[in-house]
């Protein structure tokens, strides 16, 4: 069925030409002349496309421009050469896509076709966004999908690597074969095994039956290995024989299995950063990261948060047949300026909980969580990035990283400012290097939660250190220990057996 | 019908929480006649969640595993977590249904993310933590486990 594209009249004689060069390249067309008809047809959710051809900025516009929002269909509107930044203003309206007149009509035609294929393929991965970081991400979904190479996805947690991996799959030939997700962090060491690769009857105490694993189970299809960098080396070796020559063995079996299975492994993590700390094979980041996608957080693309945010408060109403919620423009407000560590996800979470709880009617700035609030504008801890190679610092990010730096500066001058005022108090040196080869009895009294480099102390020296310095301080908590490193609960249980400290 | 119950809990864990909706399952299943093989009490912790739930099932002696507790918003929420890295195959209208009786008096059932799914031969399905939640939960599970179980062990007379 060709796509309908609804033309409006606003510049008659250029929507007439518009109209014949669509009719000609394969669609099928429709002339609207009032907002009425316009609204009608969005109403019947005929058109995939509207095209304004002119009156932008006619309040009747907006309100279509509003009511087409929430659907699934694209707008492209055509603005004067006389408009001042044509792509603000379109990111103003509301636009899916622009072109300044006298836009070519070959171009106009190629626009419409890749607005609607994009909107598509956001419909069927459910990642949804206008800003140029997401769409960049829609594009190498697209592109990544006809093949079978193994894709690394990295972002920070709630930002939807799965989602990323399903749509891999699901616009891939492989797609009427089995999607297999597995969660590398979820499981013990003891079963991560079992669970991937299978086991024969008896392999071990409780193995009452032979169980295929989660590649043979994927066969033909797409296996998604959620939280890579949590896997333990054992397995790590034995993942890389899988992605080298398609075949392993069950836990206790003694016959090659060959499956063919796409990998899509994603981490939460650089993981570049744990091959150089030497807990994840560098061999197997290669062969993973044959092609890579990059999840940026959602405070680096916060002009998708209203987005996000409509779009959930229609889904969540829908789903638990809540009358029709809005959002005041103050409580939206708070919702773009929050910085999100658990990013979509935890915006999702939210927007669930206030569509259940909120009392009736519009979803108010008072009822946005304390917490929320709290995180606006305080950068907790220092800058952290996360980017794919061959990324540019732009944008949002920029911006981050200078208010980060703005901050440091502000809490340096604090500091230099109270030591001034309080000469008595005693100042540590750590020295650092060479010259400051300190007898190790004189550092570190056990209450002393820091770690001291000293020269000759080796990394694992200085991990040990920091481990310990980190167990004291949670009280030998390992799991908060673990988060306040940085690192995984399982590689803490690791490194603590590593160095004895068991 | 063999049964297991797992109960998540940080506080029940360390004894210092009766377990109140474990001891409502295994009432509910003593009434109805069905034996409960393994329970069992265990800390909001994914690994720790996920390995009862493969060893009981993997072993072979139960025919259904229930869930209580941990199926929250709350970050130390993981038992959902937990048995996806654990079932083969979903059965969201299971965890659906459940939802649905509990949002009947009490709206705030819909911020549950209990799952419900397979894993060979067993059935795994998460009840909220609350008593009041399992009380809504038990009556629902009347209606489906029976024909749940039969044709997962595969017995002809069950079509």
């Amino acid at each position: 069925m060709p796509d309908r594209v609804l033309i409006t009249a606003g510049d008659l004689e250029y929507a007439v030409r518009i109209n014949a060069q669509l009719e000609g390249a394969g669609f099928e067309t429709e002339m609207a002349t009032t907002a009425d008809e316009v609204r009608q047809a969005l109403r019947r959710r005929e058109p995939a496309c509207v095209i304004f051809t002119g009156g932008l900025h006619e309040g009747s516009t907006a309100q279509l421009l509003g009511q087409a929002r929430d659907l699934p269909v694209s707008t492209l509107g055509l603005l004067e050469a006389t408009e001042p930044e044509p792509q603000e203003a379109a990111q103003e309206l509301g636009l899916t896509g622009y072109l300044v007149k006298p836009a070519d009509l070959a171009e106009v035609a190629r626009t419409v076709r890749r607005l609607i294929e994009r909107r598509r393929l956001q419909e069927r991965t459910g990642i949804v966004g206008e800003s140029p970081p997401i769409q960049e991400v829609l594009v190498k979904i697209e592109q990544m999908a006809p093949v079978s190479s193994t894709v690394l996805v990295e972002g920070e947690s709630g930002t939807g690597k799965e989602l990323v991996a399903r749509g891999i799959h699901d616009l891939s030939p492989r797609r009427g074969h089995p999607f297999i997700a597995v969660n590398c962090a979820a499981l013990p060491e003891t079963l991560l095994e079992s669970e991937l690769f299978g086991h024969e009857k008896g392999a071990f105490t409780g193995a009452a039956e032979r169980r295929l694993g989660r590649f043979e189970l994927a066969d033909g299809g797409t296996i998604f290995l959620d939280e890579v960098g949590e896997m333990p080396p054992a397995t790590q070796v034995k993942l890389l024989r899988v992605l080298e020559d398609r075949t392993f063995f069950r836990v206790g079996g003694t016959q090659p299995i060959r499956v063919d299975v796409r990998v899509v492994a994603a981490t939460n993590r650089a993981l570049r950063d744990l091959v150089a700390l030497g807990s994840f094979r560098d061999d197997l980041y290669y062969r993973l990261n044959v092609l890579s996608i990059y999840l940026p957080p959602l405070r680096q693309r916060r002009s998708d948060i209203p987005i996000l945010v409509r779009r959930f408060i229609a889904e969540f109403t829908r789903m638990h047949d809540r009358p029709f919620q809005g959002i005041t423009p103050e409580a939206l407000q708070l919702l773009v300026d929050a910085d999100w560590p658990g990013n979509v996800r935890q915006l999702r979470n939210l927007v669930e909980s206030m569509v259940v709880l909120a009392p009736a009617g519009e979803i108010q700035a008072s009822e946005i969580p304390a917490d929320i609030r709290q995180g606006i504008g305080g950068a907790r801890g220092l800058p952290m990035r996360l980017v794919g190679p061959g990324q540019d610092v732009h944008g949002q990010e920029l911006q981050f990283i200078l208010r980060s730096l703005v901050e440091l500066k502000l809490q340096v001058e604090e500091l230099r400012r109270r030591v001034d005022e309080q000469p008595a108090r005693r100042v540590e040196v750590i020295e650092v290097g060479p010259r400051g080869a300190i007898p190790a009895a004189d550092v570190e009294p056990a209450s002393e939660d820091r770690v001291v480099y000293r020269a000759g102390m080796s990394m694992a020296a200085v991990e040990r250190a920091a481990i310990e310095a980190a167990l004291r301080e949670t009280r030998g908590n390992r799991r908060k220990a673990a988060d306040a490193l940085g690192i995984g609960e399982r590689t803490l249980y690791r490194k603590l057996k590593e160095y004895a400290l068991v | 019908m063999r049964i297991g119950i797992l109960t998540v809990s940080d506080l029940g864990a360390q004894g210092r929480r009766a377990d109140t909706s474990g001891d409502a399952i295994a009432a509910w299943a003593g009434k109805r006649g069905y034996d409960v093989m393994v329970r069992s009490v265990v800390p909001d912790e994914t690994n720790l969640i996920a390995s009862k739930l493969i060893r009981w099932a993997d072993s072979g002696e139960v025919d259904v595993v229930l869930t209580t507790g941990g199926t929250g918003l709350a970050e130390r929420d993981v038992t959902p977590e937990a048995t996806a890295a654990a079932i083969d195959r979903a059965v969201p209208g299971i965890a659906e249904a459940l939802r649905a009786r509990g949002a009947k008096g009490f709206p705030r059932a819909w911020l549950s993310r209990g799952l419900a799914g397979t894993r060979g031969r067993t059935l795994i399905v998460n009840l909220a933590g609350s008593p009041g939640a399992v009380k809504d939960a038990l009556p629902v599970l009347d209606d489906l486990l029976d024909h749940a179980v039969t044709i997962l062990r595969g017995d002809p007379a069950g079509h």
